[in-house]
């Protein structure tokens, strides 16, 4: 029996969070954390990856940084200008953790590197998404 | 986050701020809600856990469906299959949160950096085998030679917290006894 990863999803409800989020949703053994701080495009994306996705571990959370502690990968997909706030809020609770960082140049972000100095930062483009896969000792693209 | 565990450490060794804070950096904080699983039999025991609130429980499942509890952990204590943790061999043992709990975790390659980086700490983990011999030490001749009230016994002596927050059954099933007999021994001591 393997254990489930838990992966905090943190802007869920942006346009390429939201496409991370689908396409990840169907993932065996892998409980989503939601996090935006658009409540209602968040529960109407909820409410979809339930219809879509009977049986998967989807949860909305209000809280980026209990969710990130709760979490064994973080999933950061927020508006470069949001970045070092949300590093700021979580980087006591992903030390030694994988934050995964989407963005469209798939460029290494420096101000995350420098925040979250104790964290194993991976920065993937949109389109590698689909490439991911969640093992016991973390994630494989 | 970290008070327990500096707690911990600093009675048994004496760390330097420097120290503290570069210990910090091979922990992974991880919460868990009750129900949730650390681990699961079957797969490798990847890290030992301390407890800064909470508690949990490790426990195996025989063929007959009877669940056999090896250890509890609440705040202070760490936990863990040591076997899996350094053979690399699946576990034989769940480990599960009874409740709402908070853990810092540390894996074999972060512990290894750890004593290279704050040698310190070798004695901190020595002294914790120490310590864990010895209760286990004094477990199996507890099971081996005393009575179920002489076990339930020392139960109560060494931590008094675990009989109020955990149910009745995993109690019985901790000392080895039928839920039924645990009942037997309470009434006749509370008799007494």
């Amino acid at each position: 029996m393997v254990m489930k990863k838990t992966i905090a999803i943190i802007g869920a409800t942006e346009p390429t969070g939201k496409a991370a989020t689908m396409q990840l949703a169907s993932h065996p053994g892998v409980r989503f954390l939601l996090l935006s701080p658009d409540t209602t495009a968040l529960a109407s994306l909820t409410h979809t990856l339930h219809a879509t996705f009977p049986g998967a571990e989807i949860e909305a959370m209000t809280c980026t940084r209990d969710a990130s502690w709760e979490a064994d990968i973080i999933l950061l997909t927020v508006p470069e200008a949001e970045e070092e706030m949300v590093a700021q809020l979580i980087k006591e609770v992903v030390t030694g953790k994988i934050v995964i960082h989407i963005n469209e140049t798939g460029r290494p972000s420096d101000i995350l590197q420098k925040a979250l100095p104790h964290s194993i930062i991976e920065t993937l483009k949109p389109e590698e998404i689909t490439g991911l896969s969640f093992t016991q000792s973390g994630v494989r693209s | 986050m970290f008070e327990v565990l500096l707690g911990n450490i600093n009675k048994k060794i004496s760390l330097t701020e420097k120290e503290q804070e570069l210990v910090k950096t091979f922990f992974i904080p991880k919460k868990l809600r009750r129900k949730q699983f650390l681990l699961q039999e079957g797969e490798v025991c990847q890290y030992t856990a301390f407890v800064e609130k909470g508690l949990l429980r490790s426990y195996n499942v025989d063929e007959k469906g009877h669940e056999h509890v090896l250890q509890f952990a609440v705040e202070d204590w760490w936990i863990a299959d040591l076997y899996s943790f350094l053979t690399g061999e699946p576990s034989g043992y769940n480990i599960d949160a009874l409740e709402d709990t908070e853990l810092l975790l540390i894996n074999g390659s972060s512990y290894e950096a750890m004593m290279e980086a704050v040698p310190k700490m070798e004695r901190y983990f020595r002294i914790l085998t120490q310590n864990s011999l010895v209760a286990t030490q004094r477990r199996l001749s507890g099971n081996i030679s005393l009575t179920a009230e002489e076990n339930y016994k020392q139960l109560i002596a060494g931590n008094n917290t675990i009989l109020q927050r955990v149910p009745q059954h995993m109690i019985a099933s901790f000392l080895g006894i039928a839920p039924e007999t645990l009942s037997r021994v309470r009434r006749q001591m509370t008799g007494k």
